[in-house]
């Protein structure tokens, strides 16, 4: 037998293995994550205050204004992941409720976003949280991408795995934490990235609330590149307009090749053969 | 392993065990009865949809007999036809988690895992992944997770089948061998009859969801498979197999 190996904790970033303290990790998982939604929330805060006045919008403003857009998005898709995460579950774990809720969940998806605006101006737009409004929007549109990928992501998961799982009394939330959420990594990382492209998609909807609320003004669109691309457009400030489009596409470019390109990379370790 | 010794006691037994999945009504197992005796190395063979992986499923706990009753010790484990890793973890992981989920420490778990890779000649590749592994290598583990439990009866649910001739004889040797050193009870299902007859001390036959005939195996170790006892063994097995 070779001498005593010195085993550690392993966290795997790039090939590189070292070793975390307990703390460390629930630093990461909890801590981390609720310092960062905090920060979210705070920007977002800051960027409401902010008036969107079409002809003095700078290329700085415009930059301002994407970045209130990419922070609507970020908490709308938290919002998401965590709703997703909850229906996902509660289908798995209830045959019945599987029966039930799954046509509802395609029912549901099929209704357009729009359809909700009732009930938006009811919870949000009538006590002044336009964001709230705008991040609602974006929510209802991501949510479903990720719902059916995570769906169709459980059907993936091998029988014998479920099977070698139960065998080695691997349940509860030791079974949710190694099992059931790595074998849905690709599914994750995919239906995120649907998910985001649906919400880039409305967010011209989800920033211009006056369009969709009787007597609205202005006043009541959200500060944002969306926002900015229609007032620009609808005030003929083409130049305004073009750079905010190159703005956009360049975010979502940037996105795709410095988050998706490499999370794709990384869920291809947890994909099955 | 001595056979027909009355003192050793059968650690498995199934009495008129039947089997019935609803809702379709499929009768899996019809009127099974048969024992296994500590220690012993059975095999388990029939053809396609005879129930023998059912039979395994009920020992492991996957699924209740729905007739008849069981006896079966606590300890039960398995290897499955595809090994069944996680791909996320790695070939340390994989064995470390089966210990882990009967409570143990990581780092403990870590350790002794470590003991049972050594065991299936994979100290080596502790720190990599399934997809980086062979057929018969992922097979390894498998069993090295299965025995890390140091269960008291270990299930094979066709666990060669997808492997090239040259590895499965490999993984046969290395299966005698963890036999031979560990003494657990080893229950093997496999559709290939000279399998059966190479490994097993008694192979039990199934048809249409009933024992259908048992066949001591006494030939002498090591098996020759050109050798003549050998052949007619297999011979005997195989008229009543398409009898």
């Amino acid at each position: 037998m070779k001498p005593e190996t010195k085993i550690i904790h392993h966290r795997h970033h790039s090939g590189i293995s070292y070793g975390s303290t307990r703390g460390q990790r629930f630093y990461s998982a909890f801590v981390m994550p609720l310092v960062l939604f905090g920060v979210l929330f705070l920007a977002l805060n800051y960027f409401s205050k902010t008036t969107l006045n079409v002809t003095t919008l700078t290329f700085a403003k415009l930059s301002l204004a994407l970045g209130a857009t990419f922070l609507r998005l970020s908490v709308a898709y938290i919002f998401s992941l965590a709703a997703a995460f909850f229906l996902v579950f509660l289908i798995y774990y209830s045959p019945r409720a599987e029966e039930i809720l799954l046509p509802l969940y395609d029912i549901t998806e099929s209704v357009p976003t729009l359809a909700f605006f009732p009930v938006i101006i009811l919870l949000f737009i009538r006590f002044g949280f336009f964001n709230g409004a705008a991040i609602f929007i974006l929510f209802l549109s991501m949510l479903w991408n990720i719902v059916f990928s995570l769906v169709g992501g459980l059907s993936t998961i091998p029988a014998d795995l479920k099977s070698a799982a139960e065998v080695f009394g691997i349940r509860g939330w030791m079974f949710v934490k190694k099992v059931l959420l790595p074998a849905l990594v690709p599914q994750l990382v995919t239906g995120s990235l649907l998910a985001w492209a649906q919400g880039w998609n409305i967010i011209i909807v989800a920033e211009v609330l006056h369009t969709y609320i009787p007597g609205g003004t202005p006043a009541q669109d959200v500060f944002g590149i969306g926002s900015a691309l229609v007032n620009a457009s609808a005030s003929g400030q083409s130049n305004v307009f073009f750079v905010a489009i190159l703005l956009m596409i360049l975010a979502i470019a940037l996105l795709n090749f410095l988050v998706w390109q490499k999370l794709l990379q990384y869920a291809e370790r947890y994909k099955f053969d | 392993m001595p056979n027909g010794t009355n003192s050793i006691k059968n650690i498995i037994v199934f009495d008129h065990v039947g089997k019935v999945f609803e809702p379709a009504g499929d009768v899996a197992l019809r009127d099974v009865s048969f024992s296994v005796r500590q220690g012993e190395l059975v095999s388990l063979i029939g053809g396609s949809g005879c129930g023998k992986s059912t039979v395994l499923k009920i020992i492991a706990g996957l699924t209740e007999p729905s007739s008849g009753s069981v006896t079966k010790p606590g300890k039960v484990s398995m290897v499955f036809q595809a090994g069944a890793l996680f791909p996320w973890l790695s070939v340390l992981d994989n064995v470390a988690i089966a210990l882990e989920a009967k409570g143990a420490a990581k780092e403990h778990a870590r350790k002794e895992s470590l003991k049972y890779l050594e065991m299936v000649r994979l100290g080596d590749f502790i720190g990599k992944f399934p997809r980086e592994l062979s057929g018969g290598q992922r097979q390894r583990v498998g069993i090295a997770r299965a025995l890390s439990v140091d269960p008291e009866v270990l299930l094979l649910d066709e666990p060669f089948a997808a492997l090239d001739q040259k590895t499965v004889d490999e993984m046969h040797q290395d299966l005698l061998r963890i036999w031979k050193e560990t003494g657990t009870t080893i229950i093997l299902v496999s559709h290939l009859i000279a399998e059966a007859v190479a490994l097993s001390e008694r192979v039990l036959l199934m048809k249409a969801g009933v024992i259908a005939g048992e066949f001591p195996i006494t030939i002498p170790r090591p098996r020759r498979e050109q050798g003549a006892e050998f052949s007619a063994e297999v011979m005997k097995i195989r008229r009543e197999f398409f009898k």
